[in-house]
């Protein structure tokens, strides 16, 4: 057993006094590990998310990070510690991409202050490293989706945060690209950043998570192994889908989710 | 040159006794017109046209909306309705004028903001046309003072207001303005990078370490004091913080790190241009804020039909 990165510890939120959209969420996760929280829309996952990233304030409960709470954390001191990419992007500037992903450097640079040298370098070097370099003078708007997921990828990197929130990250993609932001999730892992990303497709969750968690009507449904905790019986009670649990070997060496029809 | 001739010769002259206390033969009426006239009223062209023009590049990145404007979001029409509310209670002096224009401007300005958080089905166009409603509030409340005032010593001043004029600027107000213009420029110009993060999602921003809510209080106070001090001098002109930001913009680009620079000067330059054809143009002087939406207009409506596909 690692020393557990983050704590949430009996969270609940209510959006303005409403009825809570988050009960009682109860778990932690070790460094450099990736967990998938999976259920289906509107099930509280973005505002799981956003409560872990101290933008919203939380009910009750408490979340730590390296057993420290976030809440006493300024503002830019956690954005040096997470790092966070929203579900949907509207930008209304056409920025280049190298200007998008030198926001990231934010947290490192003073108010009344300007980037420094070493914060383009750090930016050209993280656009390297997804090996997105050539986009640097593109305009973010004329990019397609998939690069636009790079582009944050490249923009989290060059804020060297040691723990990712991913909000669907790999939903809004054509094939190839789900495979390849996938990937790179793994890859980050790799470097020992640890990873929390919600999605709503079991499969993606068996395909890189090391942990994953369940979740149903803002409750934290069932939390362990994605190998486990994703079979035919938890599926139907969360989505409501019967599905195929299948057991695949090499290339894929891993337990495959196929849904196969809705139950009524 | 110019309406009062005075030849370029003569000009070097007043300018040398002045400077290098030289000799000079040259009546001193032309001292007069030269450094009580003219020259506050070149520096006044410069002023307003940078403030204007910087202030509407900033608040279409706060706002997150390439439509508005101080003009548009209501804050120079608040600024002129606390400037003529403090001529009506005879407080003719400068620190008044402008103290309660920075007050009504600053009103108007959260007036916007509030409303903008409370629209359900948040557009472009409906925060525009809030932002014009708050405008047109504070433009009959003008109306309203212009009824009450009395119509020979307040009149004139208060209809001042209404119409953009430069032709009344002393060395005295700019003096007066000076002090908050240059030290709200000097913090906008010091945040202008951070201006950036403030155009993305807030939630976004907070992520990337960005204190929002406190950040943008410091940039929209500093501003409405540039605005509220220009529409103390000059009354409210419109168009230019709308057009000149987009020209800007066709320029350098929309990284704020340059925009703020540059639409500063364009605009300065621009209104200098555009007040010297005010002048100039007709035998009459042409009251510039009406100048400024003959010009500004069309220029608008060209760069809305070319570029306006991602405006609104």
């Amino acid at each position: 057993m690692g020393i557990a990165k983050v704590n949430v510890k009996e969270v609940f939120y209510a959006y303005e006094n409403k009825k809570d959209v988050l009960k009682e969420i109860d778990f932690s996760l070790q460094s450099g590990k990736i967990l998938s929280i999976l259920s289906p829309n509107g099930c509280g996952k973005t505002t799981l998310l956003k409560c872990i990233n101290g933008i919203l304030h939380l009910r009750s409960g408490s979340i730590l990070l390296d057993n420290k709470d976030i809440s006493i954390y300024r503002v830019h001191e956690l954005a040096k510690k997470i790092a966070y990419i929203p579900q949907f992007h509207n930008p209304i500037f056409p920025y280049k991409v190298i200007d998008m992903v030198l926001m990231g450097r934010n947290p490192y640079i003073p108010l009344y202050s300007f980037p420094r040298k070493n914060d383009i370098a750090i930016t050209y070097q993280s656009l390297r490293e997804l090996g997105i370099e050539y986009l640097a003078e593109k305009k973010y708007s004329e990019l397609s989706g998939g690069e636009r997921q790079l582009i944050f990828f490249a923009r989290i990197l060059a804020q060297q945060a040691e723990l990712l929130l991913l909000d669907e990250p790999a939903s809004h993609l054509d094939l190839s690209n789900q495979i390849k932001i996938l990937d790179m999730i793994k890859q980050l892992s790799n470097f020992g950043i640890t990873i929390i990303m919600s999605t709503h497709i079991p499969d993606q969750a068996l395909m890189i998570s090391d942990n994953c968690i369940l979740m149903k009507e803002g409750q934290l449904y069932v939390y362990g192994d994605p190998e486990i905790v994703i079979n035919t019986r938890n599926i139907e009670q969360v989505f409501g889908v019967s599905s195929m649990i299948i057991d695949s070997p090499y290339p894929a060496n891993r337990k495959i989710c196929v849904p196969i029809s809705s139950i009524i | 040159m110019g309406k009062y001739p005075i030849s370029f010769l003569d000009i070097l002259s007043v300018v040398g006794k002045k400077v290098f206390s030289t000799q000079s033969t040259v009546p001193p009426i032309f001292e007069t017109v030269l450094f009580n006239i003219r020259f506050p009223r070149i520096l006044g062209a410069i002023i307003v046209g940078a403030s204007l023009s910087l202030s509407g590049a900033i608040f279409q990145g706060m706002f997150k909306n390439l439509l508005v404007s101080p003009d548009i979001l209501g804050v120079a029409h608040g600024a002129g309705f606390g400037a003529a509310l403090a001529v009506y209670f005879s407080r003719n002096i400068m620190l008044y004028v402008q103290g309660f224009a920075f007050i009504s401007g600053l009103i108007a300005v959260f007036l916007f903001y509030y409303i903008s958080q409370r629209i359900k089905h948040r557009s472009t166009l409906s925060l525009v046309l809030s932002g014009i409603a708050i405008g047109a509030f504070f433009y009959d409340l003008i109306l309203l003072i212009k009824t009450v005032a009395d119509p020979y010593s307040q009149l004139p001043s208060i209809v001042f207001w209404l119409m953009g004029s430069l032709s009344t600027v002393s060395n005295q107000d700019i003096l007066f303005i000076l002090i908050p213009i240059s030290l709200s420029f000097f913090v906008l110009f010091m945040l202008r990078w951070k201006i950036n993060l403030l155009t993305i999602d807030d939630e976004e921003a907070r992520s990337m370490g960005v204190d929002t809510i406190h950040l943008r209080l410091i940039i929209i106070i500093c501003c409405t004091i540039i605005t509220a001090s220009s529409v103390c001098i000059s009354g409210v002109i419109s168009w230019v913080g709308l057009v000149i930001p987009h020209i800007a913009r066709i320029i350098v680009g929309p990284d704020y790190k340059d925009l703020v620079i540059s639409s500063a000067l364009i605009g300065s330059v621009y209104l200098l241009i555009i007040d010297n054809l005010a002048r100039n143009l007709a035998s009459v002087e042409i009251p510039l804020g009406i100048l400024t939406s003959v010009v500004g207009v069309p220029i608008f409506l060209f760069l809305f039909i070319r570029k306006g596909k991602a405006w609104v």
